[in-house]
Formats: C-alpha cells, sequence, structure tokens
C-alpha cells in the first residue's frame, strides 16, 4: 500500500497522486450496481471500494485510486482525443466537469444509440460501487458539462497483455470485431500447418499469440482455451474450458511477455466432434483468454480482467471461427448456427440478422471469364421457408467489388433458447472457378453487433 | 441554544452527508461538503460548534473515517481558523504517518491560508513535501 510511482501518460508525464489504498469490498444494495464474473462463471459484486476510483476504473484496470483531477487533466490532453457527441462508440471516455472546469469525473461510454450520442455509462463513484447510469444521472457534485474523449494509447510503466480481435485492433476499448482474431492458430494432422481448419475427431492443436502493449514485462501471464458451438452471440455459458491433456494444461502454465513484444503461449490439445444436429460442413469457435489471476481485487495484478468473457470489451480476449468452405461449380452446402444472447443483455431481446456475401476482388487478368457468377445464398431460421441473397443486378468483373445482403429484422432472441440459422450455399454450374467470397452473418441488438460467423467460400478451379 | 451535538454525531457516518462518498477527490469531497444541509447549518452555528467538536476529535480522531474528519475539518476552518489550526495539528500529524485520500488534503487546505502558504482551490491535492512543510508551519 502507498504511493505508485512511474505511471507516465504517452508524453513522459509521471502521474502524481496514484495511491493504493487497498481496502475491502462491500456489498451495495443498488440494482444498477455491476458485477464481475470468475472464470467458474460465479459472480462477484464490484461493490464499495477504496481501491480504485473513478480515475482508476476509467484508466488503470481497477488497480488503483488516482486521487487528483490534474493527473487525469494529463491523461485525457497526451492518450485520448476529443470525440463530439454523434461520433461516439461504446469504449469512449465520458468526462464530467463543473461550473469552474474542474475535471470531477469519468467513466466509460457503455451504449451509444443510433445517432452516436451516449445513453448509458458505466463508471464508479468514488469510495462507492460501480454502475450502469445514463449520462447525467450523477451526484450533483460531478456537474453538467460532459466531454467525450477516445484513448489512443496505453499509459507508461504498467503492462498490458493483448489478443487481438481481429487484425486491425489496436488494444484499446472498444473493438467492434468479435470473431476473427489473427491470434488464435489451429494446427490439424499432419502437424506443421499452421492456421488451417479443425479436424472433427482428431487431435489438433491450438495455441495464441499474446502480445503485451505496455512498458512492463510480465512474467506470469497464462491463456486459457475455450471452444464453443457457433452461436452469433456468445453468454459466458456458451464457452466451454478445451480439456487439458498429459502435457498440455488448460489453463496454460505461466509464462512471460517482455514489454512491448509476444509471445507464443503453450498449446492445448483439441479434439473436436462434430455438433449434434448441424450437419457437415461445420466448424466449433476458439475462444482466448490471457490473464495473470481471476481475482478482481488483486491490485497487485499487473493486468486484471475488467471485463470478464467479453471479446469486444477486454483486450485480453479474443475469439475466430473463420471457416474454409471449398466448392465445386455444381454442389451445395448448409452451415449452421445459432442465436445467441450475450451476458449483458437480460432476458430476451430483438435481433436484426445480417447475412453478407462479398466477393473478394482479384487483380485484372486477361482472358476468360472476366465476370464473376457468384454463389446463391439463401437464409432460413428455425426451419421457415428460405429467402435469398440478391443476385447480381449488372456484370461484375473480376477486379471489381461486389456484395449482396439480405436482413432479418425483429429476430426474437432468448436467453438459453438458441434459434436455428441455416444458410444454405449454391455454386451454380457457371460459378467462377478460382472466385473467393466472404459470406458473414452478423446479429445485431441496439445498434450493436454482439457475434457472428464468418466463412470463406472458396469455389474450385 | 439549539443543541447542535446530534448534528455532529450524525457526521461520523459519512453516508449522512450527501454525495459524500460519491467524491474521487478532496476538491469534489469539499464540493459536497459545501451543498450538505447539515454541514451548512453548523457552519451557521459559528463558533458554538467548536467545543462539541474538539470533544469529538479528542474521543475519537484515530477511529473516524477519512470523510467525516474531514468534514469537521471544514467546519472547523469555516467557523473558527485558529482553533482549527489548534484542533487539527495533532490529528493531521497523526494522518500524515498514514494518509488517506482526503483528510491531510482538506486539513491542508483549510490550514495553509491562515499559515501565508498558497493553496490551491480548484485541486486540494497538496505533495509531501507541501503537506510537510505545513505541518512545520504549524508547529
Amino acid at each position: 500500500m502507498g504511493d505508485i510511482t512511474g505511471i507516465k501518460t504517452a508524453s513522459g508525464y509521471e502521474l502524481q497522486n496514484v495511491m493504493n489504498w487497498g481496502g475491502a469490498v462491500t456489498n451495495d444494495a443498488d440494482p444498477s450496481v455491476c458485477y464481475y464474473q470468475h472464470f467458474d462463471l460465479t459472480m462477484e459484486q464490484l461493490g464499495r471500494t477504496w481501491r480504485y476510483n473513478c480515475w482508476g476504473f476509467t484508466f488503470l484496470p481497477r488497480r488503483y485510486w488516482i486521487n487528483s483531477s490534474a493527473d487525469v487533466d494529463m491523461i485525457l490532453a497526451d492518450n485520448c482525443s476529443p470525440v463530439a457527441s454523434g461520433s461516439l462508440r461504446p469504449g469512449d471516455v465520458i468526462r464530467y466537469r463543473d461550473s469552474y472546469n474542474v475535471t470531477t469525473h469519468t467513466g466509460r461510454v457503455w451504449q451509444v444509440n443510433g445517432a452516436g450520442q451516449c445513453v448509458k455509462v458505466r463508471s464508479k463513484w468514488g469510495s462507492l460501487a460501480e454502475y450502469i447510469h445514463d449520462p447525467l444521472t450523477v451526484p450533483v457534485s460531478y456537474g453538467t458539462n460532459l466531454a467525450y474523449f477516445r484513448q489512443n494509447s496505453p499509459l507508461r510503466g504498467i503492462g498490458d497483455l493483448f489478443v487481438h480481435d481481429a487484425s486491425t485492433d489496436t488494444g484499446e476499448q472498444v473493438s467492434p470485431n468479435l470473431w476473427a482474431s489473427p491470434d488464435i492458430a489451429v494446427d490439424a494432422p499432419p502437424y506443421g500447418s499452421v492456421d488451417v481448419n479443425p479436424v472433427f475427431g482428431q487431435v489438433n492443436r491450438v495455441w495464441a499469440v499474446v502480445y503485451n502493449r505496455g512498458t512492463k514485462d510480465i512474467t506470469t501471464a497464462r491463456v486459457r482455451y475455450y471452444w464453443a458451438n457457433p452461436y452469433a452471440g456468445f453468454a459466458s455459458a456458451n464457452w466451454q474450458l478445451i480439456p487439458a491433456t498429459a502435457g498440455h494444461p488448460n489453463p496454460t502454465n505461466v509464462f512471460t511477455v517482455a514489454a512491448g513484444g509476444s509471445a507464443t503461449a503453450p498449446y492445448v490439445e483439441w479434439t473436436p466432434q462434430p455438433v449434434m444436429g448441424v450437419p457437415d460442413p461445420a466448424h466449433q469457435c476458439l475462444l482466448a483468454i490471457t490473464y495473470v489471476n481471476d481475482d478482481p481485487t488483486d491490485s497487485s495484478n499487473p493486468d486484471p480482467i475488467v471485463y470478464p468473457f467479453d471479446i469486444s470489451w477486454d483486450n485480453n480476449i479474443c475469439a475466430r471461427n473463420v471457416h474454409i468452405l471449398t466448392m465445386d461449380a455444381g454442389t451445395s452446402n448448409t452451415l449452421t448456427l445459432f442465436t445467441g444472447l450475450p451476458d449483458n443483455i437480460r432476458g430476451e431481446a430483438h435481433a436484426t440478422l445480417r447475412v453478407r456475401l462479398r466477393y473478394v476482388p482479384r487483380l485484372p487478368v486477361l482472358g476468360f471469364p472476366r465476370e464473376i457468377v457468384p454463389p446463391r445464398v439463401e437464409v432460413s431460421l428455425d426451419g421457415a421457408p428460405r429467402v435469398s441473397l440478391p443476385g447480381l443486378a449488372r456484370p461484375v468483373a473480376l477486379h471489381e467489388k461486389w456484395q449482396s445482403q439480405k436482413e432479418l429484422k425483429k429476430v426474437a432472441v432468448v436467453a438459453q433458447k438458441p434459434r436455428k440459422i441455416q444458410l444454405r450455399i449454391t455454386a451454380p454450374p457457371g460459378a467462377t472457378r478460382g472466385s473467393n467470397y466472404m459470406l458473414e452473418v452478423q446479429q445485431e441488438i441496439n445498434g450493436v453487433v454482439t457475434g457472428g460467423y464468418t466463412v470463406a467460400v472458396t469455389i474450385n478451379r | 441554544m439549539p443543541d447542535y451535538t446530534q448534528d455532529l454525531i450524525r457526521l461520523k457516518n459519512p453516508a449522512n452527508i450527501k454525495e459524500a462518498e460519491c467524491a474521487s477527490s478532496p476538491y469534489v469531497l469539499l464540493k459536497t461538503f459545501a451543498a450538505d444541509a447539515v454541514i451548512k447549518r453548523m457552519i451557521r452555528a459559528g463558533k458554538q460548534v467548536v467545543p462539541l467538536i474538539r470533544q469529538i476529535l479528542a474521543d475519537e480522531a484515530e477511529q473516524l473515517p477519512e470523510i467525516s474528519l474531514s468534514a469537521y475539518a471544514y467546519i472547523l476552518e469555516h467557523v473558527d481558523q485558529a482553533e482549527a489550526a489548534r484542533l487539527l495539528k495533532p490529528v493531521f500529524e497523526a494522518r500524515l504517518r498514514k494518509p488517506g485520500p482526503f483528510f491531510v488534503h482538506v486539513a491542508a487546505h483549510a490550514l495553509r491560508g491562515p499559515l501565508g502558504l498558497p493553496t490551491r482551490p480548484l485541486e486540494v491535492v497538496y505533495n509531501k513535501a507541501e503537506l510537510a512543510e505545513t505541518l512545520r508551519k504549524l508547529r
């Protein structure tokens, strides 16, 4: 306990008032209080504590209490950029100031509306608990002078374990990509071919590449590997820990991730089984959590999990489910996945299911064919009659971009009651050989993509 | 004469000071004090409350929560600066050995002005050298 030194902003300013008060957590009866879900799915209230305050929540994964607004103003100036209301994204920082223009409070934008405005904030209130609240439902002393920022770089002097949700993921909150991590790799028998599709009924090796975007080594990192059936919205109960095998524990043994570097985590052995009721070709999603421990009250943890089981909010968590489907012209395949409700949405919600087929252009080529003949994609929900994605409205050359999309709106999604989404893909006899498409399914609830499924479709030469 | 004892006893529980537990910094804490009806009443009562606060500090200063102790310091600052210095000095000295987030800063803020030391009204946070300087001047 005591003063914490060495934490700096991007410009090198050292925070002057970072404190470790320690202290217990006491429960809060407020219904808007937040919870931490442990790996064993038990819940712990993020209740009243002096261990961290609003600024420690916003900028220092719940580790410490920052006692001065001057430090916070420096973080906002050095590590963040202003964002206008109307262009907000979940994960942006909300700053409160009073009539003297003094920073009094910060939090993270939890939810935005279709107009890019903040409608819910998650923040810690002094020594009270962590809550989700309306932006202006706050103590009077915080003031009503609101401004928004997007953090664009981590603080220095701390470690930050990171797995990419997609190749474009920077590690800041929040990544919109949920199922395309480049950091989870699979090696199916015969071994030696990295990142192929898993083979059912055989021992596949699964591992993750873990990065440290901070400036302090983390010497006690681990990875937990999970698999899940394909859902368009993951609840924590969908995640199934890959069983350990001899010499390949899950979670892994500890390993070091050097500051600014990366490390390949030990692999686990995974023998996937076909999904009951899902015809081949099918696949399962892989998820990885890199972490030090599962204790949200441990300030000595160099990089605590802040949003357990939340792929887009926590940069320690990623998933991938790209599946490569190779088809011959004149054949069909059916893919199956399920709707799902993430933990942070209670009971029932109405979703939009978006199915998009996107042609991956090739360099201009001489000779024939010069135009694409894309596969036909039909969608059905719970066995209802299929609807087709629109076909070509005009001829499309091999080097052009093209996509087709269909939305199923107001799809009722209920927790624990997955609905079956089936995609029938037919490559017509004249399908352009060697052409590649990305077939993507997204489930969106309240304007937020909650999950999805991507299939790379290749027409055999 | 009104009996302020019950009001001052209520301040021993930070939950009785409106929004005080929502403060993340000494500056915000002082804003909640400035808006709290009980604290405002104590300040309006003036020097009458000093003996009562003296008694509370003498009996319980070690056990009092940061917020409550800060509230008494705030009231003393506003009703009797000379007594504030006298009553807060031993508590300030003791708490400097193991400071919390609020009291040493609120007390330093209350004491520094009368001691002729500069204050930071829009931050109310003082570094170790400034806290030590405040104690030196008090002695």
